[in-house]
């Protein structure tokens, strides 16, 4: 077990749907009339987490910090360079393209555009019963549309939807076939990337409820990738932040929000906006960019960022540290906030 | 210094016209920020873009109303006129970085064509005063940077060069259009800060469209809640947060997943049924009564349109049964 595998209580008492083992995903960069890979690019780099069954895991970070790669490895549209992804038991990493095809059914993922990710050549029809086809569901025709029936019941749309073409709906609407479209295998893992984030706030509210409702009901498990803090407070049982590749905290989500350890953490937390005029917020301002993941900082990647970065940050990368009051907790800073109380 | 009146803005489709701004009227005083919030397809962007004189000739029109800018109404103006306004006194910022730079000027290009045109500087001089714009907007090494081109920077940096092209000729004033929608949350606390400290240094008034009511609650003196291409309600900020006056507005703040602390994972968000109505499909009467839980026999037409009236003082609501009535002035 690598250093940086989070161990926590609960993991000891049930086993975890899906365990990401020191899983890093590299882009080689090709350069010069030869194209020779000159670079690697880590837009995952040494991550490891578990997702517990029933469980939401949020996932955030700022665009580029390799949430959606990280997303796309799991269900295995990107191989990853290094490490191993344990679902049920099993690790998907080494698994042929007969297994892959199972194990397709048991991971879903529903993208953020709603407008782009179904086709728009297909009625709504078409487009649930597709899944049934391939992974054979249903004997015959009548079964299949009873399934699809329930599949809008669960998306709450009417059954005069069926016939209709997605163009005709809204982006709300849209995200809800989505929805039954990936449900339509059952899985037993759900990836939402940015699933909500094109959507306006009040059809956001109905999705997300309609998200932890179907979690209820189906037993599901979701990797919930945003980068919106106030969704996922409000979705996810544990959160981990990402930054440039790296996991940099994770825990339990109301100790995370209340008490964040990273100064990365604190200063995304304190970023945003809060709809009460009233309250005086004391911003922590970041300065400058996201550095490239091309030319990453020596040290802690954050440093050049961070202000409470010293000599021992610029040359040496934090390892993983559980928290002493809240063991579910973990951080890789050399000087975390706690330190200061 | 900026008042709009009875604005109505159309636009021919295939279902016929239709009002994407529907008789909105409200006043901009110097140095303040009003912000326009609503849902996509509310005639946040629209509004902007009548006030900019940028509305499609060939299927939109400025139907009725007046803008008056410093006693001159820009409604009337001839385009020349209006091209001698336009990035001069009153400035646009969009939503896009990526996408409203040009790809094949540099940045210092682009922000010296603002200079020259409207300033009449020489390239020398312009050239000096887009170093100096950069370094105002937070750019570092600005003499660097003025012979990079659009993707060569961030979001966060395009985003600050486009402020600079908007504030070159320090203009009265500013409309931004989601300024931040499309970055991070902590490059948007950036270009927030830099926006207000900006407007303090220039004494100019800003309109902020955004959907989120989060940047409006910390960026704005006073708000106008758009629907259905209509003002619902206007209030000073503090007002409209503590009691919202429309169905509507309660709902969008309701609908945001806030922080508490207490709160069990049992929790449901609470959220205004239904969706946004197509521009051809309005009801007659208030336009939200479909998904207003308040709804009654009034808001269905046979009174007409709920009017923006008075519901407690300096708050205004388009609503015939306004959630906080004050039945006493004070």
């Amino acid at each position: 077990m690598g250093i940086f595998t989070i161990i926590s209580p609960m993991e000891k008492t049930s086993k975890p749907l899906l365990q990401v083992k020191n899983l890093s995903t590299a882009f080689p960069i090709k350069q010069g009339f030869l194209q020779r890979t000159t670079k690697k690019l880590y837009a995952v780099n040494d991550v490891s987490f578990f997702i517990h069954p029933g469980e939401t895991l949020g996932l955030v970070g700022e665009s580029g910090c390799g949430k959606t790669t990280l997303g796309r490895t799991l269900i295995q549209l990107i191989r990853p360079s290094a490490g191993k992804i344990i679902f049920d038991g099993q690790d998907i990493t080494t698994m042929d393209n007969a297994q892959k095809k199972k194990l397709c059914k048991s991971i879903q993922i529903i993208f953020q555009d709603p407008y782009a990710s179904l086709n728009a050549r297909m009625d709504v029809y078409t487009i649930l019963e597709e899944p049934l086809k391939i992974h054979k569901i249903g004997q015959d025709r009548n079964s299949r549309k009873q399934r699809i029936y329930t599949l809008l019941d669960y998306v709450q749309l009417p059954k005069e939807a069926l016939y209709k073409y997605p163009h005709e709906f809204s982006g709300g609407q849209r995200q809800r076939i989505s929805i039954a479209r990936a449900l339509a295998v059952e899985p037993k893992l759900m990836i939402c990337d940015e699933s909500v984030a094109a959507l306006d706030v009040s059809i956001q509210a109905q999705v997300i409820n309609l998200l932890m409702d179907l979690q209820k009901e189906l037993g599901l498990t979701y990797l919930f990738i945003s980068h919106d803090l106030k969704v996922v407070e409000f979705i996810a049982h544990r959160v981990a932040v990402m930054y440039l590749g790296k996991i940099v905290e994770t825990g339990t989500t109301q100790s995370l929000y209340q008490n964040p350890q990273h100064p990365y953490t604190q200063a995304l937390l304190s970023a945003i906006p809060t709809p009460n005029p009233q309250q005086k917020k004391n911003r922590i301002l970041l300065q400058g960019d996201v550095p490239s993941p091309i030319h990453l900082p020596t040290g802690c990647y954050f440093h050049p960022r961070c202000w409470k970065a010293t000599a021992l940050c610029k040359t040496q990368y934090p390892s993983m540290t559980h928290d002493i009051h809240n063991p579910n907790n973990a951080y890789t800073c050399h000087h975390p906030l706690q330190a200061d109380k | 210094m900026l008042s709009v009146k009875n604005l109505v803005t159309t636009f021919q489709t295939r279902q016929g016209s239709i009002k994407a701004v529907d008789n909105i009227s409200f006043d901009l005083p110097k140095g303040s920020t009003l912000g326009i919030v609503g849902e996509s397809g509310s005639g946040k962007s629209v509004t902007a873009l009548s006030i900019m004189r940028l509305i499609p000739k060939d299927t939109g029109k400025i139907l009725q109303g007046d803008i008056i800018f410093n006693g001159q109404n820009i409604t009337t103006l001839t385009e020349s006129g209006m091209r001698g306004m336009r990035g001069n006194k009153i400035s646009m910022i969009f939503q896009e970085p990526m996408t409203s730079l040009n790809p094949v000027f540099t940045v210092g290009n682009q922000i010296q064509e603002t200079l020259i045109l409207h300033q009449q500087l020489s390239l020398q001089q312009a050239q000096k005063k887009a170093i100096e714009l950069l370094q105002m907007v937070g750019i570092p090494s600005p003499e660097k940077r003025i012979k990079d081109y659009p993707h060569h920077l961030s979001g966060g940096m395009r985003q600050r060069v486009m402020i600079a092209i908007a504030l070159a000729c320090k203009p009265d004033i500013l409309i931004a259009d989601e300024p931040t929608t499309a970055l991070d949350v902590t490059i948007q606390a950036q270009i927030l800060d830099l926006l207000k400290n900006l407007q303090k240094e220039l004494a100019m008034s800003i309109i902020m469209i955004t959907h989120d009511l989060g940047v409006v609650a910390e960026f704005c003196d006073d708000v106008a809640v758009m629907y259905c291409g209509k003002i619902i309600e206007k209030a000073p900020i503090h007002q409209i947060f503590a009691q919202p006056q429309h169905p509507y507005t309660q709902g969008l703040i309701k609908s945001i997943p806030t922080f508490h602390p207490e709160k069990s994972h049992e929790q449901r968000l609470s959220t205004i049924p239904g969706t946004l109505p197509p521009f051809h499909e309005i009801p007659s009467g208030c336009s939200f009564q479909n998904r207003c839980q308040y709804a009654q026999e009034a808001c269905k037409g046979l009174q007409g349109t709920p009017p923006l009236a008075l519901a407690a003082q300096a708050h205004w609501a388009a609503c015939f049964y306004p959630l906080h009535p004050k039945t006493h002035q004070d």
